[in-house]
């Protein structure tokens, strides 16, 4: 946590300096959207880590585990990507939820697919955005495109541990 | 510092249509207001509601318990929040959207797709910035299949993304793995959409015409 920390913010202090160095009211602009993201992030944030909380505690800790836990395998894999695909919310809404989940015994391949399918399916995503500027024809092709991704990362990744020897 | 905030964000009408519609996109998206007003509600009866739930089934104690390790983490990822953020500002000033869909739209083949997954990966911010670039990539000519593979890579190994919220919240280990498991995704999405729908793409684009 502290590494990346360091490492987060000398990128922050480099690219101010590349920033403020260039003529213009740059460095304005980029200050207007950090305030503009940060006010959406201030109060969801908080409220979002609070829910997932309450929810990890709700659950089932057996029922986690079991429907996708790490021995879960494919089955598992299948059904994470399709709950992350429906999952609503930036990163800051749904990486709490996943961080309780993986608390509360779900397996690491399933939450990559978890993530995968909430970035790359996002049904929200498609009705708030997608849909109204590119049209459905244009979000059907991409959505047949992308339907197995979920899944190809999830056992990509499970691949990968076992290399590692978890 | 005071001048800054009090124009970048005067009222909440403007900060919201701020990130609806970046002066450059010059793309209307109605409705979304509202969308991003009602998700805080939602989110707050969420909490208080399973909050109550909590407390019914578990006690005070377990309430208090979620609440003390939400605020943890909350204290521990807010630097990194903060830097991420002040990130995606600082990026979005240095490399202008015109300039990847001029770059791109022109470029076929793997390189094309190649191209399309690097830009993608470099592309900051929400649908709000992808989506606009996307429609400039199809009027400067781009292919389907550049398109889709340009939308996997913004999103699922977006360095933006890693580093404003990947890094705040998973460990080192979980964020590789995930990383490269991702990395061949936009390529393999962008050959699916070439390959199989590029035919149906163009029909409608001519009949559109």
């Amino acid at each position: 946590m502290l590494i990346s920390g360091i490492f987060l913010w000398s990128i922050v202090i480099v690219l101010s300096v590349i920033v403020l160095k260039k003529p213009g009211d740059n460095y304005r602009r980029a200050l207007q959207t950090f305030f503009t993201q940060g006010r959406r992030v201030a109060v969801r944030m908080p409220l979002a880590l609070l829910a997932a909380g309450f929810i990890a505690v709700l659950i089932p800790q057996e029922f986690i585990g079991e429907l996708i836990g790490g021995a879960s395998g494919f089955l598992g894999i299948a059904t994470s990507s399709a709950l992350g695909s429906f999952i609503p919310g930036g990163p800051f809404v749904t990486f709490p939820f996943v961080i309780a989940l993986m608390t509360y015994g779900a397996g690491d391949a399933q939450m990559v697919a978890f993530i995968t399918a909430w970035s790359v399916i996002a049904v929200h995503r498609a009705i708030a955005w997608e849909l109204p500027l590119m049209g459905p024809r244009f979000w059907y092709i991409r959505f047949a495109s992308s339907v197995i991704l979920p899944l190809l990362a999830g056992v990509l990744a499970t691949l990968l541990w076992a290399v590692l020897g978890k | 510092m005071n001048d800054v905030i009090e124009n970048s964000v005067p009222s909440e009408k403007n900060d919201v249509s701020a990130i609806e519609n970046p002066p450059s996109s010059g793309v209307k998206v109605t409705g979304f207001r509202r969308f991003i007003a009602v998700d805080t509600l939602i989110l707050l009866t969420i909490a208080l509601g399973a909050g109550i739930a909590v407390w019914y089934f578990k006690g005070t104690s377990a309430v208090e318990e979620s609440v003390r390790s939400g605020l943890n983490l909350v204290l521990q990822i807010v630097p990194m929040i903060v830097a991420g953020l002040l990130l995606a500002g600082l990026v979005e000033v240095l490399v202008p959207r015109e300039f990847v869909a001029r770059w791109l739209g022109t470029s076929s083949g793997i390189k094309g797709l190649l191209l399309a997954t690097v830009a993608g990966a470099m592309t900051p911010g929400g649908p709000f910035s992808s989506f606009p670039i996307v429609l400039a990539l199809h009027r400067a000519g781009a292919d389907i299949g550049t398109m889709v593979a340009f939308i996997t890579a913004w999103s699922v190994i977006g360095i933006n993304r890693l580093l404003v919220w990947e890094i705040a919240f998973f460990d080192p280990e979980f964020l590789i793995i995930r990383f490269l498991s991702s990395m061949p995704l936009p390529i393999i999405s962008g050959l699916i959409a070439r390959g199989l729908f590029t035919h149906m793409w163009e029909r409608a684009e001519q009949a559109k015409n």
